[in-house]
């Protein structure tokens, strides 16, 4: 096959995968602006009456409300857990680094029902709130994204000459981390904030089959949504499909920003 | 008067269970440039670890200024250290890397700039103060390295092998800048290094070290001219080690003005030989065999004819010498320094 050829055969299968991907999303996106759309090519007229109605409900606002806290919550405490887990990995025991990429598979490989099932078995006799239980099961499932953006960080630099010459310049091995470690990995701190939040934030096994209808998450109400009116159902998809999609182009513009040759310079002249 | 400035004693270290100093003792003088010398993996950068509080696993006393500070944090002890890889900060401008001891300090604004601006003109990077470590250089680097340490006015600057980074040319600039910065301010100094010509270009004393054990401390010619053992004969510059025995052939009697000793290993340095006779050298008949031009000197393998091999440095000032063509070389006996017994090697 000649090398054009390929292209065209290439650029063929490229488009047929983007049509294909963005069908169902476009169609999910007309759809939740019409006012009906039943047996007809093309909807019946256009809308915004269930973007009001959503928004103004007071059940999204909550469930939006839940989600928002159990990613932020999450994100707190797998930043608090394993950051310094991985800062000493990487600056003091690299030895252990091949345990800690075995312990982080392990979210993978163990299905939600399982997890759930340990989980309550280990915890029922205890009184420990389920909703704390569900933030750190959605950390320690979060664990995979987390710890590989969070290592990756650490790649290329000499931190722990680093933070000792803070520390023999008089600062504490706080104060050091903060002032001279947390400035030097926060590309990768910023992404693994990002992955974590938006992996808490969708997540509906765990929440589903840990609390059911007893906290009501985003994903959770979609579903139900889903079964008794279809349009509201498809604007939800719609704002929780743009709100990836804000969250990428983030992670996006992280990694673009700090991959470009003398960041540090250009901000300091900006101090 | 210089005092014992620094004084180890009986320093052990233990990192992952093992021990990898044991009983280590020697002493640093005040307003000295010390150097720390040894092959690679001797403990060198170990000891100044321990020195700088950064080992945790540490016996024995460290008495800086007559203070014991070994139990002190690193963060305590008032030492500053220069790191191998510069350990810059990148987020920071040259200013504020050099300002951070002072800003943890808490002096004020106009005591930093004052004083952030005097060091950084010493170092002569005034006009990089704004500028990042990406944008250096590696000689700009460690002088920037350099600067942030020596502002905190510390009692000792350790320096890890802080040249070991950059090409020759630099390395011999910076090295000399160094010992002008120490003289200029009067600090104490202790700089590790494995490379001994920088150890004799820039030092007052010479710690070397090998296995963890100091294996000889003084100045720089002592270090040279008499080791105390056949490590120390060998480690330092060119050496011909020869027994009492292979001596004797070579028609010497006596080594240092004392009779020779057959089991003992004596070293005698390339350079002592010479094409031209003197009252007291005993003459060696042989032929040279291989030469090496060196630039300022010229390297011989010489045949005695004894049948024992020795190397021969001459200053490159004339005609090289013929190959294989007989000729005598002198050697005057008091130039050749006893090292010890022949199986200590």
């Amino acid at each position: 096959m000649s090398p054009k050829a390929s292209t065209r055969v290439a650029r063929g299968i490229i488009t047929f995968l983007f049509i294909y991907l963005a069908t169902p999303i476009v169609v999910t996106m007309i759809y939740s602006f019409s006012t009906s759309w039943v047996k007809t090519i093309l909807p019946n007229g256009l809308t915004l009456k269930w973007y009001s109605e959503l928004v103004a409900s007071p059940e999204f606002m909550a469930v939006l409300l839940r989600s928002f806290s159990l990613g932020l919550l999450t994100t707190l405490i797998a930043m608090a857990c394993f950051l310094p887990v991985v800062f000493y990995a990487n600056v003091y025991n690299p030895q252990v680094k091949s345990h800690l990429r075995f312990i982080t598979v392990l979210p993978f490989t163990i299905p939600g029902i399982i997890l759930v099932t340990g989980l309550i078995q280990l915890y029922a006799e205890l009184p420990i709130p389920k909703i704390i239980i569900l933030v750190l099961a959605i950390s320690l499932l979060s664990l995979p994204l987390t710890y590989q953006a969070l290592d990756n960080a650490f790649i290329g630099r000499d931190f722990r000459a680093m933070f000792e010459q803070a520390l023999v310049l008089g600062d504490s091995p706080f104060k050091a981390f903060v002032k001279v470690i947390i400035p030097n990995i926060r590309a990768g701190v910023l992404v693994a904030m990002l992955l974590t939040f938006t992996s808490a934030f969708g997540e509906y096994v765990l929440t589903n089959l840990l609390l059911g209808g007893n906290f009501e998450t985003l994903k959770i109400y979609m579903y139900r949504l889903m079964r008794s009116n279809g349009q509201a159902s498809s604007v939800l998809t719609t704002i929780y499909f743009i709100f990836l999609a804000f969250i990428s182009l983030i992670l996006i513009l992280i990694m673009q920003h700090y991959s470009a040759p003398h960041k540090s310079t250009k901000e300091g002249a900006k101090k | 008067m210089q005092s014992d400035f620094l004084q180890i004693q009986g320093l052990g270290i233990t990192l992952s269970g093992n021990n990898i100093i044991k009983d280590m003792s020697f002493k640093v003088r005040r307003n000295t440039l010390t150097t720390f010398l040894g092959p690679s993996g001797s403990g060198k950068t170990t000891v100044l670890r321990a020195i700088a509080g950064l080992n945790t696993e540490v016996s024995g006393k460290i008495l800086l200024d007559g203070e014991e500070i070994q139990s002190r944090s690193a963060n305590q002890r008032n030492i500053g250290m220069v790191f191998q890889s510069y350990a810059l900060f990148p987020n920071m401008s040259i200013f504020d890397n050099v300002a951070y001891g002072l800003r943890v300090q808490k002096k004020s604004n106009d005591v930093i700039n004052k004083e952030v601006m005097a060091m950084l003109q010493t170092v002569s990077l005034t006009n990089k103060k704004d500028a990042y470590p990406d944008q250096l250089s590696g000689g700009q680097k460690q002088r920037v390295a350099i600067a942030r340490a020596m502002v905190l006015k510390p009692k000792l600057l350790l320096l890890d092998e802080p040249l070991s980074a950059l090409d020759a040319k630099i390395r011999v600039s910076l090295r000399e800048q160094i010992r002008e910065y120490q003289q200029k301010l009067g600090i104490t100094m202790l700089f590790v290094t494995h490379d001994q010509g920088e150890a004799m270009a820039i030092s007052d004393d010479i710690v070397v070290m090998n296995e963890g054990k100091v294996q000889q401390q003084g100045s720089p010619m002592a270090i040279y001219a008499q080791p105390e053992n056949v490590f120390m004969a060998q480690f330092i510059g060119n050496h011909n080690l020869l027994t009492g025995t292979q001596l004797q052939q070579l028609g010497l009697t006596t080594a240092s003005g004392q009779s020779l000793v057959a089991d003992t290993h004596y070293v005698v340095r390339p350079e002592l030989f010479s094409p031209e006779a003197t009252p007291e050298a005993t003459a060696i008949a042989g032929q040279m065999t291989t030469c090496s031009m060196l630039g300022d000197r010229v390297q011989y393998h010489f045949m005695s004819d004894a049948k024992l091999p020795l190397k021969v440095e001459l200053l490159n000032h004339s005609e090289p010498l013929k190959i294989g063509v007989p000729l005598t070389l002198y050697l005057d006996p008091a130039a050749v320094h006893p090292v010890g017994p022949a199986n200590a090697e």
